[in-house]
């Protein structure tokens, strides 16, 4: 998932680093430094090094930074060692000393990984009172991340909570609401969607100029690939059917936009799910509406009236869906998905299963991508896991005051990147409408003062400190990105 | 078991109604404008009957308030008494007969007065014992049925009482008795449990004694509101308050011959359907309105079913009632024709007085179309929310027991299913489930027997049809009142033999208490010890 990082993290965290950054304890970052995030080598401190602690690692190591691992464990931390090139401290981490080993002072970020929520909250404020830059704090239940009454991020100085399992569903979650979609990203938790769709031949919009195209305000379309070559239209500029549209757009405006490109009509759907853990939990929130009618299979009874208490706008079954009888019973051959969320065994099994027996769209959980190809075997392309889900968060996470590329939505014509307007940008200033079209660029989405997230419209005036998502071409994106004087290779 | 225990507890109680009687007795005898400081015979037997219970109330509590305290440690040496902690047998023994001798004591001064009293001919009803205890349990369980013809010719003092009595019954007189009391400890958790109409509160609460005087505050507050509101419109006072009284607990007891036929004005009439609509709320819901906490009232799902009910019912009735030719007829006998506004006005009060369980009349519903009837009828069975001085099985109740049905239809279909039920976002588990049910069993089994039995009873008058039978069985159980047909909104108890007033007595106290403290009297394991 990306995002813009730091408008999720809310006004509180937003002000907590401003003072910090004012109080000059904000380690290697400082707001106006143009410090190249993807060139500069960053001390993290991974605490935790369970499922989503290793993959971390890993992600982190790959990219180049410097990595030291805490955890009690001596064994997994053995065996870690071994694999990756990282440093390691032996302990707990919500202990002073043992983060004081780890040269939490002069650490970049502290993020903890641990399975259990209340110990990261702990190691995080032990962490930034020791004088860590920033912290992230791994947390599953919904209370950390939903109390309106208490910023919990505030209470325990964290400056950015993160669930991998709430992540999974959400990825989840949008590529079940969008079927059609052929990519889909979120900026500024959620609330802005971009979106790759294929045009429909009798679509609204064929043929037509854009200009002349009624779109809602607040959406946008980026690029236009045809024939495999992505471009940045223009307004005389017309889709045709097949091509492939990537539409921006605030989450309310969003039907209206992808309404003209594609005429798929989106009735209710029914989605079954096999196993109730916290992310089945959460996929079910962020489906709850009236397009899905969602049936949640659990098989441990207490768990399942836990589970019905909880949804009460999901049919929670307590059976076993991969069961012939249970299949049959409930007529899971006619679901629109077929999502589960048990043990990588079971669900390569359930799914195989439902996928043999007609269901278009499974979609499994795998932990394990060792087994990604046997599952491409037997029918099954795309699977989810939380640990990507978690990294990408942390990634984020780290790069939330830099330049950021975007990838996976064009091949080598378009780059998509996320970026923070520096001092000495030489649009500043300027209102998009007066903006010459040299170099190409095109503002998809940018925050206000207040911080919240929007698709600009040509009035809209670049300014110092605004996170952008700009859209430009390859060859120009080095040259764009030092008229906004932004961090990135140039 | 402790019989000193019980005895000294309703020695207490007579002491509490004695003295109540003894002050309107009082009242009425310093009003100016009455007959000055002459004792007439209503205030005679209210003092009389005062002063005897508070005799024996006293003398009750002399003797047995020993029991309450128990001598402990004797082996040691020391001696330390120790409070005798009351047992749920004794609480149910306490509040069944608190109820049984509450409606003794005020039946006394209508027995006394007949006796005295030159005015009352030698047919007044109130020369019979039963006649006199049914009005009184009529009035204590806030059923509203009574056994005058004329009650105008009753003296106002003792109108007044048997108001009175409506409204001391409506919030419980033991919720009183918890509220003014000292020391009744943990006792008072399991009187107050057993008289409060409805499920148990839910969540997070104050001691039970703060809940009793929040609640009796509550109470007497509104009593003051509608006394006040119906002057404005133009009431006596003397009828504003014995019509807030009888409103306030849902009783329907009226100081006219005609029920409240036609009010002073529509402005009357709208007060009392609001203040019946209130009583029959959750008080808890009251409460919260009073707070300001909007949205935790109206989220409440009771209250929205239970306001959802009186809307569509009057919706319903209005239907039924504008397309009629038949005039709409007045419960003092004025016909007026069935025009749209008249139409909405007698559904809106019937229905809400029915519901609530209160059993005012305006209109003689005995002549509306079928449906109308039915339609009343099942808003009786429906009855008022819990927590409040209604009756009735209680809407919430209602509404557990249909989601339980629908729930059991989806379960045939997909045994596996587990789709947990929710009231106003709490889990109803499967105990309150089964609670409900039997409850909901009880109640119509009970009214079933109780159909044949006032039949089988009524056997040698001419004038007992089935649907008198079902409807008074259905009226006396759900604390309404009046029913249908030889029990209509015109008609009264008066002609029913007396054991078949014995009877009605009991399904009224059934009904009340919500039958199971009754019941379980009956089960001989009650009475053994240990």
């Amino acid at each position: 998932m990306f995002d813009f990082s730091i408008w999720e993290a809310g006004p509180a965290v937003k002000a907590l680093l401003t003072n910090m950054t004012n109080l000059g304890i904000t380690g290697g970052y400082t707001a106006d430094s143009p410090l190249n995030g993807a060139l500069t080598e960053m001390d993290i401190i991974l605490c935790g090094g369970g499922d989503i602690g290793s993959a971390a690692a890993e992600m982190l190591t790959a990219a180049g930074e410097s990595v030291t691992l805490i955890d009690p464990n001596e064994q997994r931390i053995r065996h870690l060692k071994d694999r990756l090139d990282i440093g390691t401290v032996e302990g707990s981490a919500s202990s002073a000393s043992v983060l004081q080993a780890a040269n939490v002072a002069t650490a970049d970020a502290v993020i903890a990984t641990t399975d259990v929520d209340e110990v990261n909250l702990v190691i995080c404020d032990v962490a930034a009172s020791l004088g860590a830059a920033r912290t992230m704090a791994r947390v599953d239940h919904s209370m950390f991340l939903q109390d309106e009454q208490l910023d919990y991020a505030a209470v325990f100085s964290v400056d950015r909570l993160f669930s991998p399992d709430r992540a999974m569903a959400a990825a989840m979650a949008s590529r079940l609401r969008n079927p059609a979609a052929l990519a889909i990203e979120h900026f500024a938790g959620n609330e802005i969607e971009l979106q790759q769709l294929q045009v429909d031949p009798q679509a609204q919009a064929v043929g037509q100029p854009l200009r002349s195209l009624a779109m809602p305000r607040g959406a946008r379309l980026a690029a236009i690939t045809s024939a495999g070559t992505a471009s940045m239209p223009t307004a005389d500029a017309a889709v045709q059917g097949g091509d492939v549209v990537t539409l921006v757009a605030e989450r309310a405006v969003f039907p209206a936009m992808r309404q003209l490109f594609n005429c798929g009509t989106y009735g209710r759907r029914t989605v079954a799910i096999s196993g109730g853990p916290p992310a089945a939990v959460w996929l079910c929130r962020f489906l709850r509406d009236r397009a899905f009618d969602i049936r949640l299979f659990e098989v441990n009874r207490a768990r399942a009236e836990e589970l019905g208490e909880l949804l009460d706008w999901v049919t929670v079954l307590n059976s076993d869906p991969a069961q012939p009888e249970v299949f049959e019973e409930e007529q899971l051959h006619r679901v629109d998905a077929f999502v589960s969320m048990r043990s990588d065994e079971q669900n390569m099994l359930a799914c195989t299963y439902a996928s043999r027996n007609g269901v278009s769209n499974v979609m499994p959980v795998m932990r394990h991508t060792e087994f990604q190809s046997l599952l491409q075997d037997l029918g099954i392309e795309q699977t989810w896991n939380p640990h990507d889900a978690a990294a990408d968060a942390i990634g984020h996470f780290l790069h939330c005051n830099e330049f950021e590329r975007i990838d996976g939505f064009f091949d080598d014509t378009l780059e998509l990147m996320r970026l923070r307007v520096g001092a000495r940008a030489e649009l500043n200033d300027l209102t998009l409408a007066n903006l010459q079209v040299d170099p190409p660029m095109l503002v998809l989405a940018c925050d206000d003062d207040e911080g919240t997230p929007f698709v600009p419209g040509g009035d809209f005036v670049i300014t110092t400190g605004r996170h952008m998502i700009v859209l430009s071409t390859t060859e120009a994106a080095g040259q764009v990105r030092k008229m906004l004087d932004a961090g990135g290779p140039r | 078991m402790n019989l000193r225990f019980v005895v000294a507890q309703w020695g207490k109680l007579g002491l509490l109604l004695g003295s109540l009687l003894a002050a309107v007795g009082l009242l009425f005898l310093v009003i100016p404008g009455e007959q000055g400081l002459i004792l007439d015979a209503a205030e005679l037997s209210l003092l009389g009957s005062g002063g005897g219970a508070m005799t024996v109330g006293l003398a009750a509590w002399l003797i047995c308030r020993s029991a309450a305290a128990r001598t402990i440690g004797s082996t040691t040496g020391t001696t330390q008494t120790r409070r005798y902690r009351m047992s749920r047998r004794d609480a149910a023994l306490v509040t069944t007969g608190a109820w049984i001798i509450g409606a003794a004591i005020a039946a006394c001064p209508f027995l006394v007065w007949a006796a005295l009293a030159a005015d009352a001919g030698a047919d007044h009803p109130f020369h019979s014992v039963i006649n006199c205890y049914f009005e009184a349990m009529s009035g204590l369980t806030t059923t509203g049925a009574t056994v005058l013809t004329d009650i105008e010719a009753l003296p106002r003092s003792l109108l007044l009482w048997r108001s009175l009595i409506q409204w001391l019954g409506g919030l419980g007189i033991l919720v009183l008795f918890v509220a003014i009391l000292p020391g009744l400890g943990t006792a008072a958790k399991k009187l107050f449990r057993i008289e409060s109409p409805g499920p148990d509160p839910e969540g997070v609460r104050p001691t039970i004694r703060q809940t009793a005087r929040r609640l009796w505050t509550l109470y007497a507050g509104l009593t003051v509101a509608q006394i006040v509101l119906l002057l404005v419109t133009g009431m006596s006072l003397f009828d504003a308050a014995n019509h807030t009284f009888t409103t306030l607990a849902t009783g329907g007891f009226s100081t006219r011959n005609a029920s409240i036929a036609r009010p002073e004005s529509l402005a009357a009439e709208i007060v009392l359907i609001v203040f019946m609509v209130l009583a029959g709320s959750n008080f808890t819901v009251l409460l919260a309105l009073l707070k300001g906490r909007w949205k935790a009232a109206l989220g409440n799902t009771e209250f929205r079913i239970y306001l959802f009910c009186l809307l569509g019912g009057t919706l319903f009735i209005t239907a039924a009632l504008i397309g009629q030719e038949a005039p709409l007829v007045l419960s003092n006998g004025t016909e007026l024709p069935a025009s749209t506004g008249e139409s909405i006005r007698a559904a809106a009060f019937t229905v809400v007085s029915q519901q609530t369980t209160t059993g005012y009349a305006t209109f003689d519903f005995d002549l509306w179309p079928f449906a109308a009837k039915a339609m009343i009828i099942a808003l009786m069975f429906v009855g008022g929310s819990a927590g409040s001085t209604a009756g009735g099985l209680k809407v919430v109740r209602v509404w557990i027991a249909l989601k339980v049905l629908w729930g059991e239809l989806e379960r045939f279909c997909r045994p596996d299913v587990i789709r947990p039920l929710k009231v106003s976002g709490h889990v109803i588990d499967h105990e309150q489930k089964l609670n409900v049910i039997t409850y909901v069993l009880g109640t119509v089994v009970l009214f079933a027997v109780g159909a044949v039995v006032i039949m089988a009873l009524e056997s040698d008058t001419s004038h007992c049809s089935f649907t008198t039978a079902a409807t008074t069985s259905l009226a006396t159980i759900s604390t309404v009142g009046p029913g249908l047909d030889g029990v209509g909104a015109i008609r009264n108890y008066g002609w029913f033999t007396d054991t078949t007033k014995i009877f009605l007595c009991f399904l009224m106290l059934v009904g009340r208490l919500e039958v199971f403290v009754i019941l379980v009297l009956f089960q001989p394991r009650f009475w053994r010890s240990g």
